[in-house]
């Protein structure tokens, strides 16, 4: 009896220490793959407040041996940079505009009215999400051709005042969360069709815009091909293509084209911390549609 | 009774109103260019040159073609890897999240904060630490006395290191995959629990059951991404050649060739549109495909809501 209990105490505490060690060891594997998602950034950082000599140094760790700002310099006499934010600014303004106008109309429209068409446009809305870009570019670039828009920000621009399939997905199911209650009584209230739309629904559907305006932001801001195909001159170019054009020269400037990366990416980060919440609920809401 | 169907008919108006950007937009940016592409492809033609009728030339010419086949090849291989890994990568940091401990959401941030850079600067970072003399990848294999390894100059590794950079970024798919498990009733864990399963046993009878459709959503989304793979490769190749060769570049032997890559060279650089048209037309082919087959094999273990 008393040799039976020993041995559980034993067991329990054994449970207890096997319990902690496999804890530890969670930690450490977790902290250890964090380190590696983290590295590159933090190489683009430090290497970015590096001179030339110390980057290409072996026996220099990771950190520089003093903040050198060179660089950053650099990259203002290198390429006009101010010149290509304000590009990039601009043609993802005006995305995020067409996006917000758009986009809630849709939604609703998918959400919120009870009409024949409703699931069928929204299995072609998916169904447009599976063809690739690829597939449809060069029809595409010819028609901007032909419209005379190639070498401007247009072919850039108006796609998105007609609706991205991913933000109204997105923002139908925001809208799908509002309660057709409101927007009936509000009718018998005698509020027209548009009235119900701006009055009740787009206030209540706030939140997934929020989303909806940091998803357009995010890639516009960071798209490549777009302002590789249309973007075609060096006053056009956009953050994304002065970056690529740092290679144009015979060799790389790694420590100037780090800091025009680290530039290149601190509004980005800044919208991330801002509106990491809003971000991570839209890319849920989008992935669990299923 | 009359006036019920005056209501609906007022109701079809406003919605089909309210999504009328869409429909045009439709029309003109998704419908139009796959007609045409398809089109184009049986013809000749560049951005200056108005189409002429070839017939099939341009998909002969693409079956005699050494490098289609390569980057049809390279862009299979890349798609298996960077999906399977990467799926299986954000599904294992997605199970470390999704329990309960300090500072998780730091954590959450850390993985997902690689998917959010923009893909020329993360592209960039990335070949800098490859860099075979001065990158801390090999400064870092040196320590265990690994010797010199040319990540994306040696055509035995480039692949390897492509799919590395792509996983890296799983931060979205493990975003997605996170809230799908919390979406799974506790109730379950809590039956398991008491039947005496482990942790591995949970995962697979009721975290992955539970979340399988989201999963397989993420795999169609994956796969399409894959094989749209252009601006990485793209950037890496100019990046190693040092920008000079504006011509057909498929990195060393080719081993970058990816399929999006050598249609925009088609169309872009020797300015045979047709030949890319034909491409684009094949490509939209096997990824429908691929996809209408994943569809229809998962239906059986993936429980549809």
């Amino acid at each position: 009896m008393g040799y039976e209990s020993l041995t559980d105490v034993k067991g329990g505490f054994m449970a207890i220490l096997k319990k902690k060690i496999s804890k530890i060891i969670f930690y450490i594997v977790i902290v250890v793959m964090a380190f590696v998602f983290l590295f590159p950034l933090l190489v683009m950082i430090t290497t970015s407040f590096k001179t030339y000599k110390e980057a290409f140094d072996v026996k220099v760790g990771i950190l520089p041996h003093a903040l050198y700002l060179g660089n950053y310099i650099d990259v203002f006499k290198t390429i006009p940079f101010l010149r290509y934010f304000g590009n990039t600014m601009w043609i993802t303004g005006m995305n995020v505009l067409g996006t917000v106008i758009v986009t809630p109309m849709i939604a609703y429209s998918l959400s919120k009215v009870r009409w024949a068409g409703r699931n069928i446009i929204f299995t072609m809305i998916t169904a447009t999400m599976m063809i690739p870009y690829t597939a449809i570019m060069i029809p595409l670039y010819r028609m901007w051709v032909k419209f005379g828009l190639v070498g401007s920000f247009w072919p850039l621009i108006i796609p998105s005042f007609f609706g991205y399939p991913l933000y109204i997905i997105i923002l139908r199911q925001f809208m799908l969360g509002i309660p057709d209650e409101l927007l009936e009584s509000a009718k018998i209230d005698g509020c027209n069709a548009w009235q119900r739309f701006f009055l009740i629904a787009l206030p209540l559907a706030k939140p997934g815009i929020a989303t909806i305006t940091i998803f357009s932001f995010m890639y516009t801001f960071s798209d490549f091909l777009g302002p590789l195909l249309y973007a075609n001159k060096s006053e056009l170019y956009t953050l994304s293509l002065g970056l690529y054009s740092f290679m144009n020269e015979h060799s790389i400037n790694w420590t100037s084209l780090m800091a025009a990366a680290t530039m290149f990416m601190l509004p980005i980060l800044i919208i991330f911390l801002i509106g990491q919440k809003h971000f991570v609920e839209g890319i849920s809401t989008s992935g669990l549609k299923g | 009774m009359n006036k019920t169907n005056r209501q609906s008919v007022r109701t079809n108006l406003e919605g089909f109103l309210f999504a009328l950007p869409w429909l045009i937009g439709f029309i003109i940016f998704s419908v139009y260019p796959i007609f045409m592409s398809g089109y184009y492809s049986f013809t000749d033609f560049s951005a200056i040159k108005d189409p002429v009728f070839v017939g099939l030339e341009n998909y002969k010419s693409l079956l005699k073609d050494p490098l289609f086949y390569k980057s049809l090849k390279n862009t299979v291989v890349y798609v298996l890897f960077s999906v399977t890994m990467g799926i299986f990568l954000a599904l294992v940091i997605a199970t470390m999240l999704n329990k309960k401990w300090k500072g998780r959401t730091i954590f959450r941030a850390i993985f997902f904060l690689p998917s959010v850079v923009p893909v020329v600067a993360s592209t960039m970072i990335w070949v800098w630490v490859f860099d075979p003399n001065h990158g801390y990848l090999n400064n870092f294999l040196r320590i265990f006395g690994v010797s010199t390894i040319n990540w994306l100059g040696d055509p035995s590794w480039t692949m390897a290191s492509v799919v590395m950079i792509t996983l890296w970024g799983m931060g979205s798919s493990m975003v997605i995959f996170l809230a799908a498990m919390q979406d799974v009733p506790k109730e379950l864990y809590e039956a398991a629990g008491i039947d005496g399963a482990g942790g591995l046993a949970k995962f697979f009878s009721i975290t992955l059951p539970g979340i399988a459709h989201v999963v397989l959503y993420q795999v169609i989304l994956a796969l399409i991404n894959g094989f749209q793979y252009f601006t990485q490769v793209y950037i890496i190749i100019r990046a190693q050649s040092g920008n000079i060769s504006q011509g057909i570049n498929g990195g060393p032997r080719d081993s970058l060739m990816m399929y999006p890559l050598y249609l925009f060279y088609n169309a872009f650089t020797v300015l045979k549109m047709g030949r890319a048209a034909a491409m684009s037309w094949i490509l939209f082919l096997v990824v429908s495909f691929i996809t209408f087959v994943l569809l229809k094999v998962s239906k059986k273990w993936v429980m549809n809501r």
